[in-house]
């Protein structure tokens, strides 16, 4: 094995804390080293271990803290003429009461016309004049016509799909997930990774192409590559809650593999 | 984040959790019950990370929401049923679950003999620094280590012994 870094380094690039400046140099040397590789990956699966190891004697404490929960239930019974017979009164006195006084709608039609106006679609461009490419491109996406969308887009100008400006990077961001739809894994990551490097200002938009990148990711097997990701999602995120069971699963999934 | 708050957060949810879950989601009551201890991991090690306050309000609709994602990923798996914007962890999960559980439980009995034979002080430092995420300085005043240095020196080479082991005897 290259004996260029030390046990430390070694672990602080599984524990992630690696420094930045070291990080490319140990990730190709991982990349060449076997034996550096295998090193690196006997620490991952260990740390695994010992959380897997750590998560079963809590699930063995809340077993036990059920029981407990259900012995204190059992204690509470209390007969069920009892416990309901004061919603049992009311809800007879409501029922007679209903009856006599309360004029409900009787035909629900009337409601529902009172409320129906025929569904438009709404598309951003004037019917008037011909659909930009552009304009196109977003209808297609919106029909979830993914293979059109993919076609057309070579068309459009690459001025317009090439630039920084709002609209390109949402074409882009349609391209990734139609090159995701349409199972081009590999295609829809390097877009992601290019999107991932302009300045988007849109924090939803930023989500989004941070969460199916590392959904294509993990679909694709690079899966320490999808958890390195996941850890850099913000816990703003709306896929937060989602990211972190994927994390959960993706590594176990990633030991059971390198175990097996 | 202690195990005394961690049964509190348990106790005061289970019940309410159980009845949403078997109710809303149409599932046995077993389910809801491995879901809503998965889901208190998961909330458990978030707060550990700092990712979160460990705050009622926040608990309780984290906590939902952690199952919710669980549940519905458990129905897409069963249904197989994959929505195309929506292919979320049911293609990692391809493994016969019987054969799963058997290595799962064959892999945590591996780790408890791995650990047995590691010992004490090891043992505590990489649970309390891995499992429960504490930082060396605490780590050294719970374990009356001379400093902060001294603890991470020894976590070192505790890892390092503990991953011998495991692969030694595997």
């Amino acid at each position: 094995m290259n004996k260029k870094y030390t046990q430390t380094q070694i672990i602080d690039y599984v524990e992630g804390k690696l420094p930045k400046e070291l990080l490319a140099d140990f990730e190709t040397e991982i990349e060449n080293d076997i034996d550096l590789k295998k090193e690196v990956n006997q620490y991952k699966n260990t740390i695994l271990l010992l959380k897997l190891q750590q998560d079963n004697i809590l699930k063995t404490k809340m077993k036990q803290w059920d029981s407990e929960l259900e012995n204190e239930k059992k204690g509470k019974i209390i007969p069920f003429y009892m416990k309901f017979s004061v919603s049992i009164a009311a809800s007879i006195v409501f029922a007679f009461l209903s009856f006599h006084f309360l004029i409900l709608p009787r035909n629900n039609s009337v409601i529902y016309n009172q409320f129906y106006s025929e569904y438009e679609f709404m598309s951003s461009r004037s019917i008037i004049t011909e659909p930009t490419c552009e304009e196109t491109c977003m209808e297609l996406f919106q029909l979830k016509k993914y293979d059109d969308y993919l076609t057309n887009i070579k068309n459009c100008s690459p001025n317009i799909i090439n630039s920084e400006s709002e609209v390109s990077i949402k074409l882009r961001f349609y391209k990734a997930i139609s090159l995701m739809e349409t199972k081009d894994y590999k295609n829809s990551v390097l877009e992601f990774e290019s999107l991932q490097s302009l300045p988007i200002n849109e924090i939803s938009l930023k989500n989004d192409i941070d969460w199916y990148y590392i959904l294509c990711l993990a679909k694709l097997g690079e899966t320490e590559k999808a958890i390195f990701a996941i850890s850099k999602l913000s816990s703003e995120s709306k896929y937060f809650e989602k990211s972190q069971i994927l994390k959960t699963t993706l590594q176990k999934y990633w030991y059971e593999n390198l175990l097996r | 984040m202690t195990e005394k708050e961690l049964e509190q957060i348990y106790k005061n949810h289970q019940r309410g959790f159980l009845s949403w879950a078997v109710y809303k989601f149409n599932i046995s009551s077993d389910e809801a019950k491995d879901i809503f201890q998965d889901s208190v991991i998961v909330l458990m090690q978030n707060i550990n990370d700092g990712k979160m306050k460990n705050e009622a309000p926040q608990i309780k609709s984290y906590l939902y929401g952690i199952a919710k994602n669980k549940i519905n990923d458990g129905f897409r798996k069963n249904k197989n049923i994959m929505p195309l914007n929506d292919f979320d962890l049911k293609f990692l999960m391809q493994d016969n679950e019987l054969e799963e559980k058997t290595e799962k439980e064959f892999l945590i009995l591996h780790i408890e003999k791995s650990l047995i034979a590691l010992g004490n002080p090891c043992n505590d430092l990489l649970i309390k620094y891995y499992f429960e995420n504490k930082p060396f300085k605490l780590i050294a005043v719970e374990m009356n280590y001379s400093n902060e240095d001294s603890a991470k020196t020894s976590k070192l080479k505790c890892i390092k012994r503990l991953k011998e082991i495991v692969y030694k005897s595997i």
